[in-house]
């Protein structure tokens, strides 16, 4: 996609470039200071979605108007906090002082697509730092903690083999726990990767560039 | 020609899927979230939604949703805009009732491309 002109549609990018600097620099400063102000211990869910959802807002920006940098930067961290908003990773002091590093780098990027001069900033140490954090173990991989927070104190070989079953049948990924896992949708599926093969029959158009698809009308559904 | 609503909570995007459609032809409305999008959609008929997902409020597969539960909006395509088009939004998405989505970022080539497909 190139940055000023959109050749497929004879659209000059440029002329929306002002209200999206604009918006980024809303979002990072909302970011910023929602991340000073959240409380590493109880971060609570509704700061993590407004985190969240800038970093979100400014890579969905970034990349339709071409700054591959802005993107790509927040995009790893839009990927530690897609993580930490679901719970797979706790909240950490060094969490948090990396994403506002990020946010300073951001706001460096968006001055030279702006035109306010200053150098690209060098990113590469950051992005590392990051993955690093993003690659953590998930906060409850560990059986025994899980199970610990049940029962306080308990350790391994005090945990009989059914506890363990247990434990991993009430995963909202197991077996048989299908019902809990969307209730309001019309199907659902607990490994987000996977998808029945079937599905692929609910397709009835896809674009060979990814660029859009249409799903099989209801109609079409129902015949097969 | 039709009017087409375009929901998302950046005016940027907004800017552009308007000036792309209207630049094409359609009449376009815009609303910044969900919940406008949902009040501008009961105000009058549009052919075709175009919505972003992840916006504060009522979010785009909620509002999908409750476009559904409309007897004028049972049968109007709504498209969803997204950053990702990995099985389980797809899934997402057509439990929701969406006709279809259009990756972000989007050529705007592309996106009057899909208009087209599934307003004529």
């Amino acid at each position: 996609m190139r940055t000023e002109t959109s050749a497929g549609a004879g659209i000059d990018m440029r002329q929306f470039h002002a209200v999206f600097f604009e918006e980024a620099d809303e979002h990072l400063a909302a970011m910023e200071s929602l991340l000073v102000d959240i409380d590493i211990t109880n971060p609570g869910e509704d700061a993590l979605k407004a985190v969240f959802r800038a970093a979100h807002s400014i890579k969905g920006g970034a990349g339709t108007f071409g700054f591959a940098d802005v993107s790509e930067l927040t995009h790893e961290a839009e990927t530690l906090l897609d993580r930490v908003r679901k719970g797979e990773l706790g909240l950490t002091s060094a969490i948090v002082d990396t994403l506002l590093e990020s946010g300073d780098a951001l706001k460096l990027q968006l001055a030279v697509h702006r035109g306010d001069g200053g150098g690209a900033p060098e990113v590469a140490a950051l992005v590392a730092r990051l993955r690093t954090l993003c690659d953590s173990p998930r906060a409850d991989d560990d059986l025994e903690s899980r199970f610990a927070a049940i029962i306080p104190g308990l350790t391994s070989g005090e945990l009989p083999a059914c506890a363990y079953a247990l434990i991993e049948s009430e995963a909202p990924g197991a077996a048989g726990n299908e019902e809990q896992a969307g209730a309001d949708e019309a199907f659902g599926f607990f490994d987000e990767g996977a998808m029945p093969a079937a599905h692929d029959a609910l397709l009835a158009e896809e674009d060979a560039s990814g660029a859009y698809g249409l799903f099989a009308a209801p109609a079409a559904l129902a015949a097969r | 020609m039709k009017t087409i609503l375009a929901v998302d909570d950046s005016a940027a995007i907004r800017q552009m899927v308007a000036f792309t459609l209207k630049g094409a032809g359609y009449g376009v409305v815009e609303a910044k979230d969900g919940n406008e999008g949902l009040a501008r959609a009961k105000a009058g008929t549009v052919g075709l939604v175009i919505t972003d997902q992840n916006m504060p409020g009522m979010d785009g597969i909620t509002l999908i949703k409750s476009l559904r539960a409309l007897p004028a909006y049972k049968s109007v395509p709504i498209l969803m805009l997204t950053t990702e088009a990995g099985d389980a939004m797809k899934a997402q998405g057509r439990a929701a009732g969406a006709t279809g989505w259009v990756v972000k970022p989007f050529d705007p080539a592309k996106l009057i491309e899909v208009v087209k497909k599934v307003l004529h």
